[in-house]
């Protein structure tokens, strides 16, 4: 069937190609011209295209440009960054255009699936992202930078540590167990965008290898029409990074350099000496641990003593939550040179950045370089390369959950010192882990080399077909290094060493075939076949030891004993994809589009291995209507709509087996059902497939009072069906969960930006902003999913994804002090097993969104982005140790000073009893509002003046400053309110695929980074 | 020209994309390269017998004999026994009794048993393949041990003491017995047995066992393991009679010997007093940071503080530590791990260095004595004295015990006696609690009760005291909703 597929697809583009070759010849006409941006001079590499067909030509470095066209020919004038502009040709031969910057973002070219079309012709929802978004900012990673900036897509920082994963939902949540992460596609080539590295449960960002001044166009295509053309992926949207390119004319290089600081957001305040000696002697007495029989139990300083060995009249006072951070900084060298000739183009840029966290121990490195190349053999065919390496270095910081994360630091008394006064070793004796010992014995590190690569091949055999062929690699290494020497916690007595190698090789190959024709006047049709292959192959190395001579070892080479985790595995996954959409437009205001996919996956079930995946989408163009036409207040109105399915298939490669892997016993090797040691064992399901999502969207574009005003609103409701459940399977049976194609639910929104050019002289001012409310329901689950342990995070029917659920604290008793919970009649109880559980609180924000604001007057401009978050809850799960009235030794936050004390106190902290449980299980204590209003980034720039620096010979100089997270508004007492926990997300038995549902956790988790950067950009 | 470039350019194309097909046979195709699908997982005698190993090798998680079927009998009513001084929230919560239904340890101890239930099952329902006869008997006999063994600790753990007047009513722990393979075995919800029902099965299951297992082996479980458990079970039965039976039988005929010391059946992997033992390694073991006995007893420096092994997490209360004679290499000397010559140490690393530890647990890869045969020496001798009988074999056996650790022999024996003997030889390997119940002992206190004028001190827990039995997990009672929780949860 699926050889039946390849050779059909082949004997049809033989025919498609045949038929066509017969080509229709006519009279043409040679225009030439002049394009000017009107924020610049002349404008090179804009888009010069005959409109309807691919006949085109792009303006040389003084902005002017050559083109045959037929006779009534109108040109669209395009160029990334700026409004696009058709413009009728009628009887000139010279034809001089000045293009708005794109202040406004109504008429510029996007790149959709497989192709671009031009903003105003476009019947589904994307958003657009330019490379004045993402470049020369102080971030790991490209999302980073776009936060705050993307109606309809929330864009969550997980924590401050460098090179983390970040959680990106475009539309909602689109699945509870398997992936709701977008598909990347970078040039034309899905990439791997998970995590693949072993060494810890702290995600590594795969995405942070890209150089973000690379990136020409970011595109996040939204609903179901713009999407569906990626099928059985695009369910969770598809981000399209487009990298830049070279363009014809003039070289133009490009040097640029920043620097600057960066300090926590924020850090939290913990009881110091004399508080933790008031608290603690307090709930001693209370936790009934005193007595006077016992000398070592006579006095509260000695029960504190003899329990936990902290000296509560010790001479220090150390502040151990501030141990965990410094000052952090960033430096970045950018160099870039790109042009070309009619033949040939060219793009090369290097780029080298470094970045030393805020929390102790944490740095990232990054060297990459690029080279885009793009020649033209003749007229008819084009051959181009997209070649990049790039090396990362990343001193990483444990999860959040680890002993080893900094963070945890502020769980030490402040009576324990750092150091030893006698040895001046690093202090071993505390009651938690004194995890400075970690850097001080060892390190923890991860370098990558990743390799973007694509070669395409296009040939035009007749007028108006291109056919285009393109082979894409994506190579990733991962090498983890972690070392723990002799008196660490991992290390024990002799030290512990783990290497990690992993390799990821994601091959992908796309053949399409695009057609553009006119019939008359009237009718406008562009057409695509195509088909796609993609192989994933995963490879990885693990080797770890112990019994190291000295610390000065660190190499496994001279480990004593290779430990259990030393293994080799791989796994991989295939897709194999046929691809049509067509492209209609009547009378230049009647759009219409349809799409279909056909995908089949190694990773589906063996009776449901393909899947089909369509869309369609109308689009009236009002504002060409004869009674809007030249209408002096309306230029642009647009109503769309489309509806279509798309698929998720972000499921585990082998979900759909039931395996048996090795368990070995001692010596002797034995075999279970499961992946391994800590695996989940799994029944199998033959049916598993792909989840199925219907959007339908219902968008209206407009720009008012000659574009002053433009803006844009959606509406949609995207209903996933089949949801891939791993449905929980009674522990008795010997087996933790399956599979399955159960459950649904359902996003519901809005999706609202604006923009105006306020002032438009020569000070100008733009305001924007955009807001999206997104509504997640679950629709329908067969079974509950509670996350278990302390988390509260859980998904039910009935409640949107991740609903805190659980006991409702209702204060303390002013008669005893006891915490107190709500029971299902609506009393309270000291009895928390009696309460009743009730909704508490809910992650997912009433809306999102970002404002902008730029002001420009002669060489200066200063941009403001404002991103903020409303409406939804954050749990503090480190509560439980943190903010418990000193149930056990942490040192608590000072809040918890204001615990009861005697009969009659009215407060919401209860009586302070060592070891008391008096509230310290899971409840909405702990919960508390998550939302925020940030200031983003401000910038403030200069350029100066063009006949300054023509004096030295460059073509321009800019010096900036940059503040990032410059200040945050918000009601969260914990770090920072953008926040969510990566360490409750492991394939553990309990909480399987919980990296989905675990929303708005807070786990000593480290906070975001403020920064402060100066920079200065030479153009040559 | 045109022609050219066209046949050119679609020769590139087709070139291209069949270049990627035609490399792999079926483009949809892979397998798992680390993994065999499960229906051809015990097709073959080799399979069958590489799944037998797989059973023991779950008995080794931390959830079970690697940690938690010895440790949480230590932790549940330890009081002036063990402290547990740890940070870990689920343990807290087991050794102060304020464990609630998603306590993580009650969660993965009743997964992982269930895990290797079934594994069991699928084994016996495998047997047919094995041409063997000598193997076939030997798998099954493995097969049925090990699930008795997982059932005991089981109805140990999760349900009440057997009680013969209502042992027939009072809920035990679900019982399966028949493989799960596919998703319609696994949905069938199966409510709890009693605990009659899971007693009964476990004595069937041994008994079958004793007739199958052979006589000796290294590694694996012998005829005498299935009989050592079995005087083990019918003394919780509180069936004296069968349990001096199975016990003297195996003292007998095992062909095995106590060790020279205590210490050395935990420092020498499969002494000579090993009656089963799980097998660990440094590679293959239950945890060496966050899991494993070692892990959570040891808190020991051999350079001076610099580095050392556990987290030191189990202190081993003064006070139990003064039940020790002076003599007795069972107790303490008060000196480090490296110096002392007993079997519970001063630490001297993590946490307060002044706290005593024991010295079963010291490192992450040594083996996991779990019946040995000083238990059937002193079940023979409970089982005479319960009988009336106080002089000759039981004050032997009593005294065997006794002397080969430098204890002072007694001259005569009561019940006490010999229940104290258990404590102090058995302590930190699993059996406290098991005793406490078994004896409807009272003793246990509650120190940390918190003292006000509205909540009266309280200083005693009952052996019947509700929360000295784990909580069935929540999650379970959420998946199949005929299970009972057990009282106070």
């Amino acid at each position: 069937m699926k050889y039946r597929l390849v050779t059909l697809f082949r004997i049809m583009l033989l025919f498609a190609a045949c038929l066509c070759s017969v080509s229709a010849w006519a009279q043409t006409k040679t225009v030439t011209g002049r394009i000017q941006g009107s924020d610049s001079g002349p404008l090179p590499g804009a888009t010069v295209l005959e409109r309807g067909t691919t006949n085109g030509t792009s303006s040389g470095a003084d902005g002017t440009f050559t083109l045959n066209v037929q006779p009534g020919a109108s040109l669209v004038i395009s160029s990334v960054g700026y409004t696009a502009q058709t413009v009728a040709v009628g009887d000139q031969t010279t034809v001089n255009v000045t293009l708005a910057a794109a202040t406004t973002q109504l008429n510029e070219a996007v790149v959709v699936g497989y192709g671009t079309q031009v903003k105003q012709e476009l019947t589904g929802a994307v958003t657009q992202l330019s490379s004045k978004d993402v470049q020369n900012q102080p971030v790991v990673s490209f999302e980073q930078a776009v936060q705050g900036r993307t109606p309809g897509v929330q864009i969550t920082q997980s924590s401050g540590k460098l090179g983390a994963g970040l959680q990106i939902r475009v539309r909602g949540s689109a699945s509870i167990t398997a992936s709701s992460q977008p598909l990347y596609v970078i040039d034309g080539i899905p990439v791997t965008s998970q995590d693949v590295g072993t060494a810890n449960d702290e995600p590594i960002n795969p995405l942070a290898d890209l150089n973000p001044n690379d990136i020409e166009s970011i595109s996040i295509l939204k609903d179901a029409s713009a999407s569906a053309i990626y099928g059985s992926r695009a369910s969770n949207g598809v981000v399209i990074v487009t990298t830049k390119k070279g363009r014809q004319g003039q070289t133009r290089v490009n040097v640029g350099y920043f620097v600057g600081t960066s300090t926590a957001t924020r850090k939290r305040k913990f009881l110091n000496a004399a508080q933790y000696k008031e608290l603690f002697s307090e709930a001693a007495v209370n936790g009934g641990l005193i007595d006077t029989s016992d000398p070592d139990y006579a006095t509260p300083e000695a029960a504190v003593l003899s329990e936990s060995g902290i000296d509560l009249n010790a001479p220090y006072d150390v502040n151990w939550g501030d141990e965990a951070f410094r000052r952090g900084g960033v430096s970045q060298y950018d160099l870039n040179v790109s042009g070309g000739d009619a033949k040939t183009r060219f793009y090369l840029s290097g780029q080298f950045s470094n970045q030393k966290g805020i929390i102790i121990g944490n740095r990232y490195r990054r060297g990459s370089l690029r080279l885009n190349l793009d020649h033209s053999l003749n007229d008819k065919v084009r051959a181009g390369l997209n070649l990049s390496l790039s090396r990362s270095v990343n001193d990483r910081t444990p999860d959040d959950n680890s002993f080893s994360n900094p963070v945890q630091l502020n769980a030490l008394p402040p009576q324990q010192p750092v150091r030893d006064p006698v040895t001046g070793r690093l202090n071993n004796q505390t009651i938690y882990y004194n995890n400075l010992l970690d850097l001080d014995l060892g390190f923890n590190r991860a370098g990558t080399y990743r390799s973007f690569s694509n070669f395409n091949v296009s040939y035009e055999p007749i007028k108006n077909l291109v056919l285009r062929s393109e082979v894409g690699a994506d190579f990733l290494n991962l090498n983890e290094d972690l070392y723990r020497g002799a008196g660490t916690l991992d290390g024990g007595q002799t030290g512990f060493g783990y290497n990690g190698q992993s390799q990821v090789i994601n091959y992908t190959t796309n053949n399409t075939a695009t057609y553009t024709f006119n019939l008359g006047e009237e009718h406008r049709l562009e057409a695509l076949l195509g088909q796609s292959y993609q192989r994933s192959d995963t490879k990885q190395t693990i080797a770890e030891g112990r019994g190291f001579p000295t610390p000065e070892f660190t190499r496994l080479a001279s480990a004593a004993v290779k430990t259990g985790g030393t293994a080799s595995n791989g796994t991989g996954f295939s897709f194999i994809s046929f691809f049509s959409r067509v492209n209609y437009a009547l009378l230049d205001r009647y759009l219409f589009s349809a799409s279909v996919r056909r995908d089949g996956s190694s990773r589906f079930g063996d009776d449901k291995p393909y899947g089909t995946f369509a869309a369609g989408s109308v689009g009236w163009l009002i504002s060409q209507e004869s009674f809007l036409k030249d209408n002096s207040i309306v230029n642009l109105l647009k109503l769309r709509a489309s509806y279509g399915s798309t698929g998720n298939a972000e499921i585990g490669n082998f979900d759909a087996r039931q395996l048996v892997s090795s368990l070995p016993y001692g010596d002797q090797s034995g075999t279970a059902p499961g992946t391994g040691r800590v695996g989940v064992a799994r029944v199998g399901n033959p049916n598993l497939t792909w989840e199925t999502s219907k959007q339908a969207d219902l968008g209206l574009e407009f720009g008012l009072f000659n574009n002053r005003l433009s803006g844009e609103v959606d509406i949609y409701e995207k209903k996933t069906t089949g949801l891939l459940l791993d449905r929980q399977l009674r522990y008795t049976s010997g087996y933790s969960v399956i599979s399955e194609n159960v459950g649904n639910l359902r996003n519901r929104g809005l999706e609202l930006s604006l923009n105006g050019r306020i002032l438009d002289g020569d000070f100008k001012w733009n305001l924007g902003g955009n807001i999206t409310f997104n509504r997640n329901l679950i629709t329908r689950l067969p079974q509950e999913i509670i996350s278990g342990g302390r988390n509260l995070g859980r998904v039910r029917e009935g409640e949107p994804i991740g609903v805190f659920w659980g006991k409702k604290y209702a204060g303390v008793d002013p008669a005893n002090g006891d915490a107190l919970y709500y029971t299902a009649e609506g009393g309270t109880t000291n009895d928390y097993t009696a309460a009743v559980d009730q909704k508490l609180g809910d992650p997912n924000p009433k809306f999102t969104g970002g404002a902008t604001t730029s002001f420009s007057y002669k060489g200066f401009d200063l941009n403001v982005l404002g991103q903020f978050v409303y409406g939804n809850d954050l749990y503090n799960i480190a509560g439980v140790f943190q903010s418990v009235a000193a149930d056990y030794f942490d040192n608590q936050t000072v809040d918890q000073l204001n615990r009861w004390r005697n009969r009659g106190d009215i407060t919401d902290v209860p009586e302070a009893r060592l070891y008391g449980s008096n509230g310290t299980n899971p409840s909405s204590r702990w919960i508390e509002s998550g939302s925020f209003f940030r200031f983003k980034n401000v910038t403030l720039g200069y350029n100066l003046p063009t006949d300054l620096v023509g004096r030295y010979h460059l073509q321009s100089v800019r010096f900036y400053i940059t503040a990032q997270n410059l200040f945050t508004l918000t009601n969260y007492t914990g770090y920072d309110p953008e926040v969510n926990t990566t360490s409750f997300n492991s394939t553990s038995s309990t909480s399987a695929g919980s990296a989905n549902y675990l929303l708005g956790h807070d786990f000593y988790t480290p906070p975001l980074s403020k920064t402060f950067t100066f920079g200065v950009n030479l153009g040559i | 020209m045109k022609t050219l470039h066209f046949r050119a350019a679609l020769l590139l194309v087709l070139g291209l994309s069949g270049g990627l097909l035609q490399s792999c046979q079926d483009p949809l195709d892979i397998q798992p390269q680390q993994s065999v699908d499960a229906s051809t997982a015990l097709n073959t005698e080799a399979k069958v017998g590489s799944a037998v190993v797989g059973i023991y090798a779950k008995l080794d998680n931390p959830a079970l004999y690697g940690t938690n079927l010895i440790m949480l009998p230590e932790l549940i009513g330890g009081d002036d026994y063990v402290n547990w001084q740890g940070t870990f929230r689920s343990y807290q919560e087991v050794f102060r009794r304020t464990l609630i239904s998603t306590n993580a340890e009650a969660d993965r101890t009743w997964l992982r048993a269930y895990e290797a239930i079934n594994q069991s099952n699928l084994v016996l329902d495998a047997l047919d393949v094995v041409a063997t006869p000598a193997l076939k008997s030997q798998y099954q006999g493995e097969a049925r041990f090990l699930r008795a063994a997982m059932y005991f600790e089981l109805v140990r753990l999760y349900a009440k003491q057997y009680e013969a007047g209502t042992a027939s009513t009072d809920p035990g722990v679900p019982l399966a017995l028949t493989a799960i393979k596919n998703v319609d075995q696994a949905g069938v919800q199966v409510p709890r047995a009693t605990v009659e029902q899971v007693y009964a099965q476990v004595i069937t299951d041994l008994t079958t066992a004793m007739t199958l297992l052979p006589d000796a082996s290294a590694t694996r479980a012998t005829k005498y393991s299935a009989e050592a458990l079995l005087a083990r079970v019918q003394l919780q039965k509180r069936d004296y009679a069968a349990a001096r039976i199975a016990a003297d039988n195996v003292i007998r005929r095992s062909g095995k010997a106590l060790a020279a010391t205590l210490a050395s059946v935990f420092t020498n992997k499969n002494s000579t007093e090993s009656l089963f033992e799980i097998q660990q390694n440094d590679q293959n073991n239950a945890g060496t940071a966050n899991d494993g006995l070692a892990t959570f007893f040891a808190g020991y420096s051999t350079d001076g503080g610099v580095s050392g092994t556990g987290r030191a997490d189990v202190q081993v209360e003064g006070s139990f530590a003064s039940r020790y004679e002076e003599s007795d290499v069972r107790g303490t000397d008060s000196l480090t791990a490296t110096t002392s010559k007993k079997l519970i140490y001063l630490g001297n690393y993590a946490r307060s260095s002044r706290r005593l530890r024991s010295g079963k647990w010291l490192t992450y890869g040594q083996n996991i004595p779990v019946i040995r045969l000083a238990e059937m020496y002193l079940i023979r001798a409970e089982a005479d004295v319960r009988a009336g009988l106080t002089t000759g074999s039981p004050l032997n056996d009593v005294n065997t015990i006794r002397q080969r650790s430098g204890a002072t022999p007694f001259t005569s024996l009561t019940l006490d006696d010999v229940l104290n003997e258990r404590q102090l030889e058995f302590a930190f390997e699993g059996f406290y609690i098991h005793d406490i119940r078994r004896n409807n002992l009272s003793t246990v206190i509650v120190p940390y009760q918190p003292q006000t004028a509205d909540d009266p001190e309280v200083l005693e827990v009952l052996a019947s005291n509700p929360r000295l039995i784990l909580p069935i997990p929540q999650r379970e009672i959420n998946v199949n909703p005929t299970l009972v929780q057990n009282a106070s949860y």
